[in-house]
């Protein structure tokens, strides 16, 4: 704040303290929650401590912001720092950091695929980043305001949707919608597409509740480890190009942003030997967009039998970070890529087709692939589905890879023709809502047959205590 | 929008605010649909003798967490009122006059005894307890009306959030015979089908006593709920609006604007007249 006036002269020994003996630099530098600064008008401050007063605001005077170039701090009436402002901003010498790629990491053969993918499909369902956390999310009051439109659980089956939309201004349909992406599985594989998965996954969680790209910000987190390390500063420098290519790619600017550094532990293990762990290098990507009239909007549940089940864009053979291959042990693959400009077409496609009324659920493919997204919307919907997958891949690499840019869309019979216009190729019909069992088949081959009531137990399970 | 609504009443509400009540904005906007103008005012400004209650019919506690539900849900709140505020209060009941605690508001009421308040002694004879899961509970759930009074006209059920972490219903058995006896309970938390929920979690979303989700005091004129009908005012704030919405679509009727839940506000106006 400072910076703006020009100086400040600061009375360090007016500031409240929570417990006594606190010295000077400590009361300086201290980061102790639920307290902000505001810069008050002097002719102001006799009304501001009134309202401060009235509503019980405990508020305290402790200096003044100058024009003189410095910054000043006074405890107990004697100077404890007097540094010019500009040192004070950009004083830090600049440091010379080193950046080195690590190894490439192996790739391991994948086991052959089962014949069956039943039980496959409900463990899936059943890992920790692919499960119901819905005891979260009922924890957290997300209708407060009255604004609540499409909550962080969905549909009669309450299945976690990958984002929400709420109205902030009663009289007016407009809403804002908030998702985000995230996979730090993908770091250690290839920091940059990693980064790019983050960005597609934010920005189609909010295209698949009809809200249009050009109104969608973005805001980058970066949760890191030592940038002393010059394999870890490479990824991080990966992961910032990918954060750029991808938002200029999609024209999605960063309204914000937050890094935690230096996410590293090192000490001893039980025998005494130096260890050093260091965090997954993460990037949460948030999204934030606005929904031009909210009474469009639509939600991830599967609605209705006879309903036409689509997937939208291009599946490829990307395992590599993947759930799939988390769950079988194998290391390497090949990480999702992302054709920026195709999925920008395609996702413009979507809010034309959103705005026209004629989709009945959409919902983003992600975490565990198109089978695990195709569950959930039949699990939200408690409808069965009847689907076909096509050959020339092997059936659990493409029901598995995590591919960008797709989404899963139901439809209506009667708007099979106008959606098909709209989609041409990249809609891939796979088959129908309808019934009580989730059925896949390849060929004349059934790959899976499953109760929707099984897949929801199995889904629900791992925190269905809490 | 604002000023799109007509007034149907001259009577205006007082929304308390203060101490970290967060539902001021959607209570006033829902009864400024339903035709009633509101003033949303700080307790201290009422202490401080800025406001005056006399000037106002309706006096609502909002949603919210009060003093952040230190020393139990709406207790301090109450104590405030009760410390500052009490024969302010105690003249407001004795006239024609309504009070509406919803949610942290109804742990004010409880607290404060307006509710179930048998006598004028108004001890303190229910409490809002933990939830029976022993954590905050953000869901919707379906409301029947249990009793015919100025509060449940016309409504055959609500559908709206609850929000809170202490809201088990609870009191001694010869109060419950008391309150149900003489028809105090208002609304019930039931199934989808409107058959009781019989306790059954998450039907009844917090383990209260008979499913109860609001009374009246013994002369009608004080409701306390625990759920939230001005967070679901709008057709799209309905959990399950998608799915109605895909259904009327295909048949080609109009969507709805606003929900049942509208009905609710509507009464409380009703009751004040033109």
């Amino acid at each position: 704040m400072a910076k703006e006036s020009g100086g400040c002269h600061v009375l360090l020994d007016r500031v409240p303290l929570k417990y006594p003996g606190m010295a000077p630099w400590e009361i300086w530098i201290s980061e102790s929650q639920e307290r902000m600064t505001l810069a008050v008008p002097e002719e102001r401050v006799g009304a501001f401590m009134d309202l401060m007063k009235k509503r019980e605001v405990k508020a305290t005077v402790i200096g003044t912001f100058t024009d003189t170039g410095r910054c000043v701090v006074e405890y107990n009436g004697k100077t404890v720092m007097d540094v010019d402002l500009d040192f004070l901003h950009d004083g830090l010498p600049k440091k010379h950091l080193i950046t080195k790629p690590p190894a490439a990491i192996p790739s391991d053969p994948v086991p052959a695929c089962p014949d069956r993918l039943d039980d496959l499909l409900l463990v899936m369902l059943g890992r920790k980043n692919i499960c119901s956390k819905e005891f979260i999310s009922t924890q957290y009051d997300h209708t407060v305001q009255g604004g609540h439109v499409l909550g962080p659980v969905q549909g009669s089956g309450r299945v976690q949707a990958v984002a929400t939309l709420t109205k902030v201004v009663p009289g007016s349909m407009k809403g804002v919608g908030l998702s985000q992406g995230l996979f730090p599985s993908y770091t250690e594989l290839d920091p940059y597409r990693m980064a790019i998965a983050a960005i597609d996954a934010a920005i189609r969680g909010l295209v698949a509740t009809g809200i249009p790209m050009e109104t969608i910000a973005l805001l980058d987190n970066f949760c890191w480890c030592s940038s002393d390390d010059p394999e870890r500063l490479w990824q991080l420098k990966r992961a910032a190009l990918g954060c750029r290519d991808g938002a200029v790619g999609f024209g999605t600017p960063y309204i914000s942003g937050k890094d935690s550094m230096f996410n590293d532990f090192s000490g001893f293990d039980a025998d005494s030997n130096p260890v050093k762990v260091s965090v997954l290098p993460t990037l949460l990507i948030s999204s934030i967009g606005v929904h031009p009239d909210v009474a469009t909007a639509v939600s991830m549940d599967a609605k209705f039998d006879g309903d036409l089940v689509y997937v939208v864009g291009e599946t490829g053979e990307e395992l590599g970070g993947s759930e799939y291959l988390a769950h079988l042990g194998v290391r390497g693959g090949v990480v999702p890529a992302l054709d920026i400009e195709a999925a920008k077409a395609r996702y413009e496609r979507m809010t034309d087709a959103i705005e026209k009324k004629i989709v009945a659920s959409a919902f983003p493919v992600t975490h565990g692939g198109l089978l695990v997204a195709l569950a959930k919307a039949a699990i939200a919907g408690r409808v069965g589905m009847d689907l076909a997958i096509p050959g020339g891949m092997r059936p659990d690499c493409y029901l598995f890879s995590e591919s960008l840019g797709r989404l899963i869309v139901t439809v209506a019979p009667s708007d099979r023709e106008a959606f098909e216009e709209i989609f041409g190729d990249d809609a891939h019909l796979l088959g129908r809502v309808g019934g009580t069992v989730f059925r896949v088949s390849a060929g004349e081959k059934t790959l899976i047959e499953q109760p929707i009531t099984a897949m929801e137990t199995a889904y629900k399970a791992p925190f269905g205590g809490y | 929008m604002a000023g799109t609504y007509t007034t149907r009443t001259t009577a205006k509400a007082l929304i308390m605010s203060g101490y970290g009540i967060n539902s001021e904005m959607e209570t006033q906007e829902a009864l400024m649909r339903a035709g009633m103008a509101s003033d949303i005012v700080h307790i201290n400004d009422l202490i401080a003798g800025e406001k005056a209650l006399s000037d106002y019919r309706l006096m609502v506690f909002p949603g919210g967490f009060s003093y952040g539900d230190d020393t139990g849900a709406g207790n301090a709140y109450a104590n405030r009122v009760r410390n500052n505020l009490w024969s302010d209060v105690k003249e407001f009941l004795a006239g024609d006059n309504l009070v509406l605690g919803i949610c942290n508001g109804f742990q004010i009421l409880a607290n404060l005894g307006l509710v179930p308040a048998f006598d004028q002694d108004r001890p303190r004879e229910i409490a809002l307890m933990p939830n029976r899961k022993g954590v905050l509970e953000c869901r919707f759930v379906t409301l029947k009306p249990a009793a015919e009074n100025l509060w449940t006209k016309g409504i055959t059920h609500l559908y709206c959030p609850v929000s809170h972490g202490e809201g088990n219903f609870s009191c001694s058995e010869e109060t419950l015979n008391r309150i149900e006896r003489e028809g105090m309970v208002a609304f019930r938390y039931c199934r989808d089908d409107l058959s009781p929920a019989g306790g059954e979690y998450p039907y009844n979303p917090n383990g209260s006593l008979a499913d109860i989700a609001g009374i009246t005091s013994a002369d009608g004129r004080v409701l306390g709920l625990m759920p939230h009908p001005e967070r679901a005012m709008e057709f799209v704030n309905l959990y399950d609006w998608p799915t109605r919405k895909e259904r009327l679509r295909r048949e080609g009727k109009p969507l709805p604007t606003e929900s049942m839940n509208m009905q609710f506000f509507r009464n409380i106006v009703a009751y004040f007249g033109e």
